[in-house]
């Protein structure tokens, strides 16, 4: 594309992370040109691993300087040659707002987080404070001033880090993956956050979705470390179909992966509320999923979905209610310890549930733990590392890509015997065809899956059953076929 | 347990200056190690206990001594053995179990230990972390000290959740029943300690990352967005806390 003025040109850029003694190391990026126009809206689509936070982060200037690396190529911010430049010399030109919100938290107030970058900038104290408490209540956080950032919810984080960016205004505004966990009628205002401060909003998605396609003005792919296919309209057919082949936007709807297994979880009376000031209660009269479809459940950031999901695995202790699994062997109540060795869960972030070593200790954990015969453990080992795309066992989990982290978590489950397994936001990162793989190759071992997820039309086109919570309650309850109906029981609630 | 215990507020004591309140507690722990009579560390720890019970509620009592009743247990059943002198209070056949220099011990070491804890309580439940910070670069500490400070305290209870969400990923892969379970944690704590460990390091650059992201590093002078109290107001306080500060050392003048 021919742009005059653009805020972002890339030309001819590579990079390679450190690699260990001996090997030669992945090309992350190569020979990448990308130029991002002044104004408007952004988006940058690619599968996990594809680059997209390698890309913004060198924008931002923050690699190679923080991960090492080797660096080619130029890249030009308003038309300066950032390389060498500091982040901290950046900052009003380019501000990030990562994937993991708790990355970039630094302080233990929502309004000194905000005036961080004020007071390095050597803002006066009376403009400070106008400025952060106008940015905070631009968020919707004017009355969070004083709170602890640890203790907002997802969305509400990455709220926050927009404040942060509003504050200064930058001219650029990267959003890699950061709109995940917002409400849609949040994704909407801070795109017009953006657009109000004068900035260009450059956003890192790797999936398709409604709002990229409504708001977008320029889009690109991006695989194998460099552009794939961009267009300025987004429903330029080659554009789409690119996507499509890239499983970045879905294709044709899938089968229903519902194998009438017998079986199934039912919870009856469930009641949760914390200790102290949090007026969050959960309270779930019946539920019952049968084993052999695959769930969705999905609602507003502080619904309740993981709270249900970890209550269903025994990890929270509701403090009335019962839950029990049926089927062929009949209906009994489990205790938590049960419900654990029955029901998995799958945590947002893969790095709090792989700690091993290697990848084949990890894998083979379980297995050891059930005390299998070694020749099994590894036959078993090598067939998950087969299924999951793992092709080097003996590699250090904490050293993979993301998506290949994700992928080592998913897989130590496909080895264990689960009646339920419960898949909290895995998609977070990952394109359709990602996730759906993911589900198919669990399923092909699990009974019964529950993904939790942010996303409707995910939930719609991987799942056989959608469930829609709102404020601790399920809301709206439909089957393949009938998930219109979603909407209308689950109200507002849908507006994910 | 600084970012844990704080508490928003507007009590009397919320609004009192975090400088003043710092330098009491210096004091505190001067008048409770001084060689003071039991009923005199009595009075000061009661002393402290009303002004908690009266200006943040009896309940705010309560979580220091959830913390803190382990140690009070261990105090109260080892110290009295090992103090011989004195007349004999509790003797079992022949042997001299508590005498009344031993009772006397526990009671000094348990009106110390409980007096300094809710002497601290008192001001990090009203202090805010950042005042805190204020005060210290007030007090002559370097900025990049003090912003290791609060990372470092704001780092804890997020270190504290990795752990929590590893032993239950431990938990979710086990699949063992109570009894055998609980054998097996203990033997995971080396892999536990390991994940959190890496999630730790992992961090590091996030961390440099995002401040440098946010223009630490610059070498303009930097400004401050909170202010500590100047003028009249100041010195109100400093002069309610240096009367407090006098009641807490009267005893050394008076050499009780």
């Amino acid at each position: 594309m021919a742009v005059t003025n653009p805020v972002l040109s890339i030309d001819e850029l590579s990079f390679r992370f450190p690699a260990p003694e001996g090997s030669q190391g992945i090309h992350v990026l190569e020979g990448l040109n990308l130029t991002v126009p002044r104004g408007g809206v952004s988006v940058i689509f690619g599968r996990a691993d594809a680059g997209k936070t390698t890309c913004a982060r060198i924008a931002a200037g923050l690699v190679p300087r923080f991960t090492g690396g080797a660096i080619g190529g130029n890249v030009l911010l308003d038309g300066r040659d950032i390389g060498g430049v500091p982040p901290y010399e950046l900052m009003q030109c380019v501000g990030l707002v990562s994937q993991d919100s708790d990355e970039q938290l630094l302080t233990t107030r929502c309004d000194t987080e905000v005036a961080f970058a004020l007071e390095s900038l050597g803002v006066p104290r009376p403009q400070m404070h106008e400025r952060v408490s106008r940015s905070l209540q631009q968020v919707g956080l004017s009355d969070f001033a004083s709170r602890n950032p640890a203790t907002l919810s997802g969305g509400e984080k990455k709220r926050l880090l927009v404040a942060c960016l509003l504050a200064i205004r930058p001219g650029l505004w990267i959003l890699d993956e950061a709109l995940g966990e917002l409400d849609s009628e949040w994704k909407t205002r801070v795109l017009d956050i953006v657009a109000g401060a004068g900035g260009t909003a450059l956003l890192m998605e790797s999936r398709w979705s409604g709002l990229a396609a409504s708001r977008g003005t320029s889009f690109f792919l991006l695989d194998e470390g460099r552009i794939r296919a961009d267009a300025k309209d987004s429903g330029e057919p080659a554009f789409l179909a690119a996507l499509t082949n890239a499983g970045i936007r879905q294709g044709e709807p899938r089968e229903s992966r519902w194998t009438g297994t017998e079986g199934f979880l039912r919870a009856e009376g469930l009641s949760f509320r914390f200790d102290g000031a949090s007026s969050f209660s959960l309270g779930i009269d019946m539920l019952e999923l049968k084993f052999g479809e695959t769930c969705a459940l999905v609602g507003r950031n502080g619904s309740g979905k993981s709270k249900l999901g970890r209550i269903l695995c025994g990890l929270l202790r509701p403090q009335a209610g019962s839950i029990g699994i049926g089927g062929q062997w009949g209906y009994g109540n489990l205790r938590a310890d049960e419900l654990c060795s029955r029901i998995g869960y799958l945590f947002q972030n893969p790095d709090h549930q792989i700690y091993l070593p290697s990848v084949r200790e990890e894998l083979s954990l379980g297995l050891r733990r059930e005390h299998a015969e070694r020749r099994e453990i590894e036959s078993r080992v090598e067939e998950a590392a087969r299924v999951f795309g793992l092709p080097d066992l003996d590699a250090p989990p904490a050293l993979l890509s993301y998506g290949a982290r994700r992928r080592l978590q998913a897989a130590t489950y496909f080895l264990l015997s689960r009646d339920l397994l419960i898949l909290d936001e895995i998609d977070s990162g990952l394109s359709y065809r990602e996730v759906e793989s993911l589900i198919d190759a669990l399923a092909s071992r699990v009974p019964g899956i529950v993904l939790i997820t942010h996303d409707l039309a995910l939930a719609k086109a991987a799942c056989d059953r959608v469930l829609v919570m709102n404020e601790g309650r399920i809301t709206g309850d439909a089957r393949r076929g009938r998930f219109e109906s979603v909407e209308a029981l689950g109200g507002e609630a849908v507006l994910l | 347990m600084i970012v844990e215990f704080y508490r928003p507020g507007n009590s009397a004591l919320h609004r009192l200056d975090p400088r003043p309140k710092m330098l009491f507690l210096i004091v505190v722990l001067i008048a409770f190690f001084l060689p003071s009579a039991p009923w005199v560390l009595l009075v000061f720890t009661a002393s402290i206990v009303a002004v908690i019970a009266f200006f943040l509620g009896p309940a705010q009592l309560l979580p220091p001594l959830k913390t803190l009743w382990p140690i009070l247990i261990l105090i109260s059943l080892l110290t009295a053995p090992f103090h011989r002198a004195g007349l004999p209070v509790l003797r079992v056949v022949d042997i001299t179990l508590v005498t009344t220099e031993g009772l006397n011990m526990t009671l000094v070491l348990l009106l110390r230990f409980l007096g300094i804890t809710f002497g601290f309580f008192a001001v990090v439940r009203t202090v805010a972390l950042d005042d805190m910070v204020l005060s210290l670069r007030w007090f002559g500490l370097p900025y990049a000290a003090c912003l290791v400070m609060t990372i470092t305290l704001r780092t804890i209870p997020s270190l504290a959740a990795t752990w929590h969400n590893v032993v239950d990923a431990h938990r979710l892969r086990s699949g063992l029943d109570g009894r055998r379970r609980r054998r097996r944690i203990v033997e995971t704590y080396g892999p536990v300690l390991t994940s959190v460990l890496i999630e730790a390091v992992k961090g590091i650059p996030a961390l440099a990352m995002a401040l440098e992201s946010r223009g630490f590093g610059r070498r303009n002078a930097r400004t401050s967005y909170a202010e500590l109290k100047k003028g009249r107001a100041l010195v109100g306080d400093m002069l309610v806390l240096a009367a407090a500060s006098a009641a807490l050392l009267w005893p050394v003048f008076f050499r009780w």
